[in-house]
């Protein structure tokens, strides 16, 4: 094992890791306060890369970042509004009734995932990345894409956003608390809808966001880009135990640094199949995950 | 109990106009199908349709009577295209050898997974039996013992297969083959919930406490659900490869197992005949779906309007969003309110008005508002 | 079976719960005598219905152990427990809303009887666990209601489904949690009835309970709980007359 190879495959793990954190976190405090499993969580996702792609190929904006900046508040924005639209417009209809909520979320899926694909095609679109992206940066001897070193930085600033948000504000609290014990903050008489709607935006938000650095992390988008990715932040969900931030933040750098490990030295496929070994052993040795705060 | 008889003409009905198809072969639908009834590419739309029908029904065991939310069931129905078609083509076995191999692999199997699976619950379980799923996909895709076939899949030669359904001649065999699974299944699985096993499995599905503190163990029924939908899946899996006869990618993951949820939710939940309804139709409009997208559909509009028109998984998408909103209940919902409408009716012009309405709030009904949902609920479980 | 032959029937040493850091249960230790009508009583919170839930095996203690008999079943699921004689009920009923009232009877007497597993055999009109059922039925006043499903059944006809469910079982030892809460007046009286007969069989109860004056009445023995500790526990006469009883419920009593 080349120590070069090590250090740019765990900054690759960590690009990953931050990815998943942004799929993964909304989706586990949603279902964590309000128990809507949100399966257009990935479509909205897959919306945010085509925003994504969309602005960095026709956005006359100069210079480079900034177009880039661009591309992501624009991806953070059309997740958000889809969040409201979702909620307000189709989720708050069905109210108490969380398989209905989760049924219809599905067909969204499908619906948003089809008119992509229909509309812009099912093979990859490349993103024009700026070109500081590609170059390479010399880190501890070993050579890493600039791009995986955004990816990481963008991340770990929305991480700490997150916990800060979870931890210092009126809705954070409420949504914190909510997770812990919904019946009882509820009994206080403590009205959680309005959290969980902004907690929705948000974690639309921060999954169209995410999906423009996945786009940046791949290479390209496609529609499917959602669902392929959705699947892992299951896995990562499950792992750091449904409903906690930090847990679900630990499991995304476990699970994609040793997928990325997996992959680089092993068969084709391995890594992602590895993952799916690492929560079957985890279900057996601690199936409340590694930080549940939710009775899985 | 008294309505066994009774219960026995609708199936009776059904399995007669299927066993006349294959004699129709001047009688066309139009815009339904493209030739007529007894035609040979009429049954084998057909025969699909009835085995995605009998899948729909082995995953509405599991979700609507056992309410275990599975989102990998497809794993099953793949392992029943994939398995026998390695042992055949990939290791030379002999027909029959390969399906009892892969019987045997895939009892095991869905022991295994099954125990690991069911140690959690809820939506949990759900993604779980997701991840299972989608390795399999990944293992079929990336091929890494090149015995899988990849992205093309496995095609079975003709000659691998029992004469009897071979070839074009073997298309009305198979017909037959793939009506007697649907009739089957959905025989064996109204037993099995009816049984002794299948109430405390129903009991399951509203309060599991509950059924622990009578002093059963859940984990045990939960599993023992788990296996018999499993392996039922499987042989759905053995009688598509009939037709198919291509094991693909396309069938395993979690897009296909979704599907199969929605084929059960837009039929109707926790109600065997309205799960392969749903099945049925599903597997009929997928085809007729897929054809319509070649042809040209929404020409003249701009292309964000067209394109999105000739994919199937838009049509399949909205209906399920419709559905959720103006009808949770499913097609079956829909029409056992119509028919009890029809039925209050025809009792009200006999003796006057029907006394009493159905009492509403039957607590915990997935979708169960209103009381003209609450009338489907309370009459017809 | 005498009593002092049979001794204790259940026992609970040192048990302990907490959540997230909260202590739930402190140290409890507890003996119930084989037979005996045993009430928990305490002011909201004090961890009544906790001691329920880990003595019915709903929830395991972070430390101590409970033995059933002479059976260590510390670490035995719920399931366990039932099959060697411990059943419940809730505060709020916890019966099987959609499923007839004949249903809920009968799959309880199914589930003592054995052969729940089976997928062959289906229930019978005049199968042993339906004839069961039908008596426990009648007995609670029931059998007017058996086709009613579960969900449409007023509180206290709930309540005596739950009674109902809990004599086909026969247990051993039987867990009340609040068995007259939500109920009417004169429904109380049924419902204590009930609970009285199978007490009379010769099975141990364990009642938590507010009504004070039904406590009093029909208790051998009263514990006391407070914070999560057990106070005391002895005759309703001396814990009635303590004042340290007293001073936990007026402390409390905000």
């Amino acid at each position: 094992m080349a120590m070069n190879d090590v250090i740019s495959l765990l900054i690759s793990g960590l690009g990953l890791a931050g990815i998943y954190f942004l799929l993964a976190s909304g989706l586990s405090l949603i279902y964590g306060l309000m128990r809507v499993l949100n399966l257009a969580h990935g479509a909205i996702f897959a919306v945010g890369g085509f925003v994504g792609w969309a602005a960095l190929e026709y956005l006359p904006v100069e210079p480079d970042w900034l177009r880039f900046t661009a591309a992501l508040v624009l991806a953070t924005l059309a997740g958000a509004m889809l969040g409201i639209l979702i909620e307000k417009g189709l989720l708050a209809r069905l109210y108490g009734r969380p398989y209905a909520q989760m049924l219809l979320t599905l067909g969204l899926a499908f619906a948003m995932t089809a008119f992509l694909g229909g509309w812009l095609g099912h093979d990859p679109l490349t993103l024009k990345q700026p070109a500081w992206f590609d170059e390479v940066t010399v880190i501890a001897g070993s050579r890493v894409v600039n791009s995986r070193l955004v990816i990481v930085g963008i991340a770990l600033i929305l991480f700490l956003a997150t916990v800060v948000f979870l931890r210092r504000s009126k809705h954070g609290l409420i949504i914190r608390a909510g997770v812990n014990n919904r019946s009882m903050v509820m009994a206080l008489g403590i009205n959680v809808s309005k959290s969980f709607t902004l907690l929705f935006v948000i974690g639309s938000g921060l999954a169209g966001l995410g999906g423009v650095l996945a786009g940046v992390f791949f290479g390209s988008v496609t529609p499917e880009l959602g669902t392929q990715q959705l699947i892992f932040a299951f896995i990562v969900i499950i792992v750091g135990g449904l409903g906690s931030l930090e847990g679900t933040a630990l499991a995304a750098l476990v699970v994609a640094v040793l997928q990325q490990f997996v992959n680089y030295y092993g068969p084709p496929g391995a890594g992602d199949l590895v993952t799916v070994l690492l929560l079957a052993v985890m279900l057996l040795v601690r199936p409340r995950g590694l930080l549940g705060k939710v009775a899985a | 109990m008294k309505r066994t008889a009774a219960r026995n003409v609708p199936l009776a009905i059904a399995v007669a106009l299927f066993a006349a198809v294959p004699f129709l072969s001047n009688v066309s639908v139009p815009l339904v199908f493209d030739g007529p009834l007894g035609s040979l590419g009429t049954m084998q739309i057909i025969a699909v349709g009835l085995i995605f029908a009998a899948l729909a029904m082995t995953f509405d065991l599991l979700f609507g009577y056992t309410g275990l939310l599975s989102f990998g069931h497809t794993l099953w129905f793949a392992l029943g295209l994939y398995l026998p078609a390695v042992l055949m083509v990939g290791a030379g076995a002999p027909f029959g050898t390969a399906l009892l191999l892969a019987l045997a692999a895939c009892l095991l199997l869905s022991l295994i997974i099954g125990a690991v699976a069911l140690r959690t619950s809820g939506i949990a379980f759900a993604m779980v039996t997701m991840a299972f799923a989608e390795a399999f996909l990944i293992f079929v895709e990336r091929n890494p013992t090149k015995m899988f076939g990849g992205d093309e899949g496995i095609t079975v030669a003709g000659s691998l297969l029992p004469q009897a359904v071979r070839g074009v001649a073997g298309i009305g065999t198979v017909y037959w083959i793939a009506l007697v699974l649907a009739v089957t299944i959905y025989l064996l699985l109204r037993q099995s919930v009816g049984s002794r096993a299948g109430h405390v499995l129903q009991g399951l599905k509203e309060n599991p406490l509950r059924v622990e503190l009578l002093g059963l163990h859940t984990y045990r029924f939960r599993l023992l659900s788990f296996v018999l939908s499993s392996m039922l899946a499987v042989l759905c899996g053995f009688v598509y490869l009939l037709v198919a006869r291509v094991a693909y990618p396309g069938i395993a993951g979690t897009d296909f197992a979704l599907l199969i949820m929605v084929m059960v939710v837009f039929g109707g939940t926790g109600r065997l005949w309205g799960a392969a309804l749903g099945g049925f139709l599903y597997g009929v409009a997928n085809i007729r779906l897929g054809s319509m997208s070649t042809a040209a559909f929404g020409e003249g509009l701009p292309q964000w309007i067209s394109g999105p028109l000739q994919e199937p998984p838009l049509y399949i998408g909205l209906a399920v969003v419709l559905m959720m909103l103006f009808a949770p209940e499913g097609l079956a919902g829909l029409i056992e309110k119509a028919s009890s409408r029809l039925r209050a009716r025809l009792a009200g012009s006999r003796r006057g008005r029907n006394s009493g309405a159905a009492p509403s709030g039957s607590g915990g009904t997935p979708g169960g508002d209103g009381t003209e949902t609450a009338l489907a609920a309370s009459g017809q479980r | 079976m005498s009593v002092a032959e049979a001794g204790e029937i259940l026992e609970t040493e040192d048990l302990s719960w907490s959540v997230g850091g909260i202590h739930i249960i402190r140290g409890v230790s507890l003996r119930v005598t084989q037979g005996e009508f045993l009430s928990v009583i305490g002011p909201n919170g004090a961890g009544k219905t906790s001691l329920i839930n880990l003595v019915s095996g709903v929830v395991r203690p972070t430390a101590g152990a409970i033995r059933f008999g002479r059976t260590d079943i510390t670490r035995r699921g719920p399931a366990d427990r039932a099959k060697a004689g411990i059943a419940r009920t809730f505060q709020t009923s916890s019966v099987f809303l959609e499923r007839t009232v004949l249903e809920n009877v009968r799959l309880a007497a199914q589930a003592r009887l054995g052969g729940s597993g089976s997928l062959f055999r289906r229930p019978r009109r005049n199968d042993r666990a339906t004839e069961l059922a039908r008596d426990a039925l009648e007995r609670s006043a029931l059998q007017g209601v058996a086709y009613k499903q579960a969900g449409e059944l007023t509180h206290a006809d709930k309540r005596k489904l739950e009674l109902a469910i809990l004599a086909v079982q026969r247990p051993k030892l039987l867990l009340l949690d609040e068995p007259t809460s939500g109920a009417a007046a004169e429904e109380v009286d049924v419902l204590i009835d009930i609970a009285r007969g199978i007490h009379r069989e010769g099975n141990t109860v364990v009642m938590v309970e507010h009504h004070i004056e039904l406590v009093a009445s029909i208790s051998d023995r009263i514990a006391v709980m407070h914070n999560g500790g057990l106070l005391m526990v002895d005759s309703p006469d001396v814990v009635l007359s303590d004042p340290t009883v007293q001073k936990a419920y007026l402390g409390e009593g905000l």
